[in-house]
This record gives C-alpha cells, sequence and structure tokens, in this order.
C-alpha cells in the first residue's frame, strides 16, 4: 500500500478515483470516520460515480492514494465492488466537519473547521486535527500560495493553526431533526461548569438543548447559572417545565431563586408545581426577598446546632448532611427560640476534645446582616472581615439563611 | 379571546416585533430615497404602481430569511457556509463588503447633503456623524441599540406628512397607484428595476435573519415575526409612495430634473414649503444616519460568522481584530469620500446597485434552496405550491436586477 504521509483533506474532494485494471471509477466525494482514541479513523470512502450515484465501499477496498496528481486506487475491479451503509456512531468529514462548527474542548469555545489535516500510519488513515486558521481558509479558497508569497514577502510567519483531534467534538448539524445529538461525552461531563457555559455560549438553540442534554442533570444545573444573562434567559426560555424544574431542584436555593425570579408569573407556578415540595416551598421564602437585600443573596440550606450539642455529635452531623449544605467551615449556634447565639469554626471543632459542648466553643459573637441589608452592605461586611460565609438575621436575631463568599464574588462581578 | 389573552399576544407581539420593520425601514436608505425621488421628478405618478408588487416581492423574501432564521438558529452566512463550501461563501461575503462600501459612502453623502441644507458644513457633519455611528455600535448593547434603530424607522413619518404637504391630486394618486401603466423607455425600465433593486438587497437578508436569531425568536412565536415582517414591509413601501407623491405632485409638472434627494428637498420648497423641505431633508438625514449605522454592523457580522472570525460587539480589539476591523474600516472609507462635494455620488450609488444586483441572484437563490432542506427546514420547509410561487417571484427579481446591470453596460 502507497499513501502520503499527510494530506490536508480539501486537497482530496473530487479527485478521481480509478479501479484495480486503471479504469475510471469517480470522484472521491468524503471520508467516513469513527472515533479512535485520541483521533478519527477512516472507516469508510464515499464515492460518486460515473452515473453520479453516491457510493460508499469499506477503506478496505482501497489499495493506494497518490498525491501528484491526487488520485484513488481501488484493488477491486468495477464488478465486484460492492456499496455499503455506515453506521449511527461514524460521522462524514466533509459532511460533520469541514465547514462546520465543533466544540474545541481545550479552549472551551466553538470554532468553524476551514479544513482537517490527515495522517497516514501503516495502513490506517487518522484525522489527527482540525485547521482553524486563516491560513486554511485561503487553501480552501485558492489562494494559499498568494498568501504565502505576500508572507514572506513582509516575513511574517503563517503557520497553520491546528487543534488536535482529541480536543474536537463535532456538532452535526444536518441530524439535527432525527436524533439526538451524541456530542461531548467524555471530555464536557469532566469541564468545569463554568467553562461548559462559555462553549455553551456560542452555541445557537438547537445545539444547546442537545449538549445538555446529553450531560448530567448536576452539570447542567450548575453550567446553567454560569450562564450570562442573556443567554441563561433565552435558555431557559426553551426548556420544558419538567427539565428546568429538574435542573431547579439540583441548584442550591438561592441560585434557583435568581431563575425562577425572571421566569414570567405563570410559568414560575407550573415551574414550582412540579418541583419536589420541599424545594419549591425554600424558593417560595426566598422570592419574598427583595432583589439586592441579604435575604435574596442568602441560602436556606445551612447547619445549625443548639448549644448543648457536643463536638462530636457536631461531627457527625456534617459527615451525614455535608451534601446539603453550601458551606461546612462556620457552625452556627442557636438558642432556644432560634436566636443566633454564636459560630464555629471547622478548625476549632477538629482541634477540641469530642466531648466539649459547643456552647463552650464560643469566643465572639458573630458577625451576620439583616434580611434587608443591602448588596453593598453585605460586600463591606464580607470585606472588612475576611469571611467565607455570614449568616442573616430576622429582627429578633433568628437565623434565616447563609451567604457565602462566591454569592459576593458574583454580585461583585455583576457591579463592576 | 379574552381580554387578558388579547393582552398576552399583543405584548408577545411587541417581543418579536423589530427586526422586520427595521430591516424594511434600513432599504430606504439614501440611495432608496434618491430613486423615488428621481422616480417621482422623472415620471410623476407613472412609477407609482410598482409599489404594492415590490411590497409583495419584499414581503415573500423576508419572510423566507425570518422563517430560515427562527428555525435553524443560525446565520444566512454561517448556513451558506456550511452547506456550500468556503469558496463561494468568501466570494458572496467579498463582494457584499464591496458593495456595502458603496452603500456607507452613499449614506455619509445623504448626511452631508441633509445637513448643508440646515446649514451645516460637511467637514463638520460627516467627522461628528462618523464618531457617533461608531461610538454607539461599539458602546451600547444591542437592546438599546435596536431601540435606537426602531425608533430611527418611525421617523420615516416626516416624508408621509411631507407627500400631503405637496398638495397632490389625490384621484389621480389613486388610479395610479391601482392601475398599472408602462412605458417601454430605457430610462423608465431602469428606475423601476432600481426600485425593485433598492428594496430588495442582499444585505438587507444577511441583516433580518440575524437579528431574529440574535432576539431568539422561537418557532412558537414565529406568527409574530410574521406580523413584523409584513408591517415593515407595508410602512417601508408607504414611505416610498409618499416620497414619489411628493415630488411627482411638486418636480414633475415643472419638469425639474434632480439627481439626489438633497435636491428633490431643495427643490421641493417653493411648491410645497419650507416645511416640507424640511421634513424632506430631515428624513433623508434619519435614514442615512439609520443606514450608515446598520450596514457598517450587519457586514462585519455576517463576514466573521461566515469565515469564522471572533465577533461581537462587546468584545475589542484584541479579542476580535476582524470584527472591530471592519466595521471601523467601512466608516472611515464610507466617511471620506462624503466630505468632497467633487466625488460623483450618483455613480458610487449606481456602482453599489450594480454589484448588489449581480449579487441578490446567487444570495436569493441560496434563500430558497436552503428552505427546501428537510434536515434543516423539517417541516417549516415551503410547500410545493408556494415554492413554485416563490421561484416565480425570485426570478422575476433576479431577472430585474440583472437587467440594471446588463442596461447600465449598454
Amino acid at each position: 500500500m502507497a499513501f502520503f504521509s499527510e494530506i490536508f483533506f480539501s486537497t482530496l474532494i473530487g479527485k478521481p478515483v480509478y479501479t484495480l485494471d486503471d479504469k475510471y471509477f469517480g470522484q472521491f466525494r468524503d471520508f467516513i470516520v469513527r472515533r479512535k482514541k485520541e483521533n478519527f479513523v477512516v472507516t469508510k470512502v464515499r464515492i460518486r460515480d460515473r452515473n453520479g450515484k453516491r457510493i460508499i465501499i469499506p477503506w478496505e477496498d482501497i489499495h493506494s492514494i497518490e498525491t501528484v496528481p491526487v488520485s484513488f486506487r481501488l484493488k477491486k475491479k468495477r464488478d465486484e465492488i460492492r456499496g455499503i451503509e455506515y453506521a449511527e456512531d461514524e460521522f462524514r468529514v466533509k459532511r460533520d466537519f469541514l465547514d462546520q462548527q465543533i466544540v474545541d474542548t481545550q479552549d472551551h469555545r466553538v470554532v468553524r473547521v476551514n479544513d482537517l489535516r490527515i495522517v497516514s500510519v501503516g495502513n490506517e488513515l487518522f484525522v489527527v486535527a482540525a485547521d482553524i486558521g486563516f491560513r486554511g481558509l485561503m487553501r480552501r479558497i485558492g489562494f494559499e500560495s498568494l498568501l504565502l508569497a505576500f508572507a514572506r514577502f513582509f516575513r511574517l510567519p503563517m503557520r497553520n493553526k491546528l487543534i488536535a483531534s482529541k480536543d474536537i467534538d463535532p456538532l452535526p448539524a444536518r441530524l439535527r431533526h432525527r436524533i439526538q445529538l451524541t456530542v461531548g461525552q467524555d471530555e464536557l461531563k469532566n469541564m468545569h461548569p463554568a467553562d461548559i457555559a462559555d462553549i455553551v455560549e456560542d452555541l445557537d438553540t438547537f445545539e444547546r438543548l442537545s449538549i445538555l442534554q446529553t450531560l448530567p442533570t448536576q452539570k447542567v444545573a450548575d453550567a446553567l447559572f454560569e450562564l450570562e444573562a442573556d443567554a441563561r434567559k433565552a435558555l431557559v426560555k426553551q426548556l420544558k417545565d419538567e427539565q428546568l424544574s429538574g435542573f431547579l431542584e439540583q441548584m442550591s436555593p438561592d441560585e434557583a431563586t435568581d431563575i425562577v425570579a425572571e421566569l414570567p408569573k405563570r410559568r414560575m407556578h407550573r415551574v414550582m408545581q412540579i418541583m419536589k415540595r420541599s424545594e419549591a416551598e425554600e424558593i417560595r421564602n426566598l422570592l419574598k426577598f427583595k432583589e439586592g437585600t441579604a435575604g435574596s443573596m442568602m441560602t436556606t440550606e445551612f447547619l445549625a446546632f443548639s448549644g448543648d450539642t457536643t463536638a462530636r455529635d457536631a461531627l457527625a452531623t456534617l459527615r451525614k448532611t455535608h451534601q446539603d449544605a453550601e458551606q461546612i467551615y462556620y457552625l452556627y449556634i442557636e438558642g432556644p427560640n432560634g436566636e443566633l447565639t454564636g459560630v464555629v469554626s471547622l478548625r476549632e471543632l477538629i482541634f477540641v476534645e469530642p466531648k466539649t459542648q459547643l456552647q463552650n466553643m464560643v469566643k465572639t459573637v458573630p458577625h451576620s446582616v439583616e434580611l434587608n441589608d443591602d448588596v453593598d452592605t453585605v460586600i463591606e461586611q464580607f470585606t472588612k472581615y475576611g469571611l467565607i460565609a455570614m449568616p442573616v438575621v430576622d429582627e429578633q436575631n433568628r437565623i434565616q439563611g447563609v451567604i457565602t463568599v462566591d454569592d459576593v464574588l458574583g454580585e461583585l462581578e455583576e457591579e463592576e | 379571546m379574552s381580554l387578558k389573552t388579547k393582552l398576552r399576544s399583543l405584548l408577545m407581539v411587541l417581543a418579536v416585533i423589530g427586526p422586520g420593520i427595521i430591516a424594511a425601514a434600513a432599504g430606504n436608505d439614501a440611495g432608496g430615497i434618491t430613486t423615488y425621488s428621481v422616480a417621482g421628478a422623472d415620471f410623476g405618478y407613472g412609477l407609482l404602481w410598482s409599489v404594492i408588487p415590490v411590497t409583495i416581492v419584499l414581503i415573500v423574501v423576508q419572510e423566507m430569511c425570518t422563517r430560515l432564521g427562527v428555525v435553524s438558529g443560525k446565520g444566512l452566512a454561517d448556513l451558506i457556509r456550511e452547506s456550500y463550501g468556503a469558496r463561494i461563501t468568501f466570494y458572496i461575503l467579498g463582494g457584499l463588503l464591496i458593495a456595502n462600501l458603496a452603500t456607507v459612502v452613499s449614506e455619509f453623502a445623504g448626511i452631508a447633503t441633509s445637513l448643508e441644507i440646515f446649514h451645516v458644513p460637511r467637514f463638520v457633519s460627516v467627522p461628528a456623524a462618523a464618531i457617533l455611528v461608531w461610538v454607539i455600535i461599539t458602546q451600547a448593547n444591542y437592546r438599546i441599540v435596536e431601540k435606537i434603530f426602531f425608533v430611527g424607522a418611525l421617523l420615516y413619518i416626516a416624508y408621509i406628512v411631507s407627500g400631503f404637504l405637496a398638495q397632490p391630486e389625490w384621484d389621480q394618486v389613486v388610479r395610479h397607484a391601482v392601475v398599472p401603466s408602462f412605458e417601454f423607455s430605457r430610462p423608465y425600465i431602469l428606475l423601476l428595476m432600481g426600485i425593485v433593486g433598492t428594496t430588495v438587497t442582499p444585505w438587507m437578508q444577511f441583516y433580518i435573519q440575524a437579528s431574529v436569531v440574535e432576539k431568539g425568536v422561537q418557532v412558537k412565536d414565529y406568527r409574530f415575526t410574521k406580523i413584523d415582517v409584513a408591517t415593515g414591509a407595508v410602512t417601508a413601501s408607504l414611505v416610498a409612495f409618499f416620497i414619489m407623491v411628493a415630488s411627482a405632485a411638486t418636480l414633475f409638472p415643472h419638469g425639474i430634473q434632480i439627481e439626489s434627494a438633497a435636491q428633490a428637498a431643495v427643490a421641493l420648497e417653493p411648491f410645497a414649503g419650507r416645511f416640507a423641505e424640511i421634513l424632506f431633508a430631515g428624513g433623508l438625514l434619519n435614514a442615512s444616519l439609520l443606514g450608515a449605522m446598520i450596514v457598517p454592523i450587519a457586514t462585519s457580522y455576517y463576514i466573521c460568522e461566515g469565515l469564522g472570525f471572533e465577533s461581537g460587539v462587546n468584545k475589542d480589539f484584541k479579542e476580535a481584530p476582524v470584527f472591530n476591523g471592519i466595521f471601523t474600516v467601512l466608516i472611515v472609507l464610507g466617511a471620506i469620500p462624503a466630505l468632497f462635494p467633487q466625488v460623483p455620488l450618483i455613480r458610487v450609488m449606481l456602482g453599489a446597485q450594480i454589484i448588489n444586483g449581480i449579487l441578490l441572484a446567487p444570495v436569493l437563490i441560496f434563500i430558497v434552496l436552503l428552505m427546501q432542506k428537510e434536515w434543516l427546514m423539517g417541516a417549516h420547509r415551503n410547500g410545493p405550491i408556494y415554492n413554485l410561487f416563490v421561484w416565480a417571484v425570485i426570478l422575476l427579481v433576479i431577472a430585474l436586477s440583472v437587467g440594471v446591470v446588463v442596461g447600465t453596460f449598454m
């Protein structure tokens, strides 16, 4: 077998295909590929025969690819060639990659593919990278040599801008009406929600919905909250009520409330009815607080202990419930009527005798804010005392919720 | 329908409305107003009948573009690139860039000449307008920009008022509006083609599709977009109609020849009064400003979209160099020729119209071909009978625009 060592896909399109006995068979149209570890391996070849009919043949039927000038040679004679179909999990390079948008999972963005680099290893061909650079675009248009001459004259570097195949996730546009997209399996699942949000903002509405459907609910919920306000609103508008309530349940109540507060009245009502009763109740409570007050920033998922709890019991409770509480660094202590009497840090808790009662560990009265304090006051308190979290109390000093530092950071970013 | 549901759907209309009205209004830019004024001055009411068929054509084309945008969620340049490849996209976008540069030049010329009527010299008005446009594009967000465009579109009412001030013979106007007349002379046919060419432009299709996508209009709300498109087309045509009426009632009977819209405004004064002149010049200023804002930014958007450069008004030069570069260069290169009264603007406009005429054919054909794709449009494809109608309309438009190109060179 004789193949080139590497070549750009666009230079192959439309090139002649000859049979074993050197008779003209047709024109090369496309490669069918399948993911194989870090790359895409060519499994089948799509050809337009002399009568204009499209035929797909297995890669094994290709004898060689000449480079000067480019042509394909088959291992079979015309009457031995049989067409086959391709599988659901396979992609077509020209249809699904070339000129299409793909997700660059390395830089968390959506880019347009100008060309693809193909490399031969042994008897196999691999798509190893997508070319997204200006040079690739010029190659497609037929001005590459002109561009290179120009670049040489001005001594400008003119490299190809490539993204390795392992960092590529295709978004096959043509399949959007028919099947669920299977984009972004493992790469996306392991990404930080904020990075997923970056990608989602680049996508069109169809792709947004399908990409989110392939991810675990928790991931989507987190990414949803990280989206820019406009993109989030648009996306929330398109989700079905059931989907949305599912995501909301996965969020912390204060985040969920931010989203619910933006919904039109009727939809808000519908979505809350589908949600778990307890979650909906918490959101309903938070909704009462005006935007921009401490009450609207806080989460109602927090841990409060009575003063006579021992350190050992408190630690045991922490272990059991750590997943529900937004923060576990401060333990708040409340009196018989729920009034805030003290705070104990996790560090203190670990280093005392297990039998010590929490009330005996309290050194200071904790800093707190009131439900109706505005955002600026909250920010001021956080920066002044350098806290990770702060309790929110009502007029009777009863603890109502907790604001964590990430909520404050979010507000700071918005103010800028 | 209960009052509440009525109210709700009214709110929906307002939420979705905008792209159609703005796009159609922007079609009546400096070049458009010039064409209509000249049509009225040269042929009186003789070309009025063309307004109704042109409106229908405009609605048909814009409706398809918005449907394409709503269903696919993608811009026109995106779709052409993805379905027809890099090379053809590059040439179409390159052509549009040149045509749009010529259009921007004519917009700034419109700003310069209209403000001269108010005694503002060019070397003040043109740089000021260029800076204003650049600042609005780079500093304001899309919602605000769209509101500015929308108010600009409403100000076109000035032309309707000036049409009334010209005191036309209404019975004549009505008769000529519905009864087609035809004249087999070269200037008449060229002007007729010019009217079609200035109303249905290639860049407008990119713009309207991008703005419904940007607005995030959903398929279930698409019927409201239809209302938007139809309202936009009808009001834009009404404006065109009254421009023709105004110059037909005043300039035509006295045989006054004009070459620009500003000349039309000045020539209007002795017959329709100073107020009509101010309205006419103000309308031209508004139209030119609107065009000078929309055309550069729209051009930047679809070139970056189709060729895969980073785009977005909230990104700076470092993040999106091509995007920011294109509209900045368009504004600067567009403004400079307007500083010199010697530059033959009528030729620039004609040049723009010729390139637009050449580009319109492939753009319209791509739109219809995309509309037929099952994988893209699903159930929202054109039906077979409607498709036949659309092809007929489009071939007619193409024939007319090719006619302009051929006719100018002959």
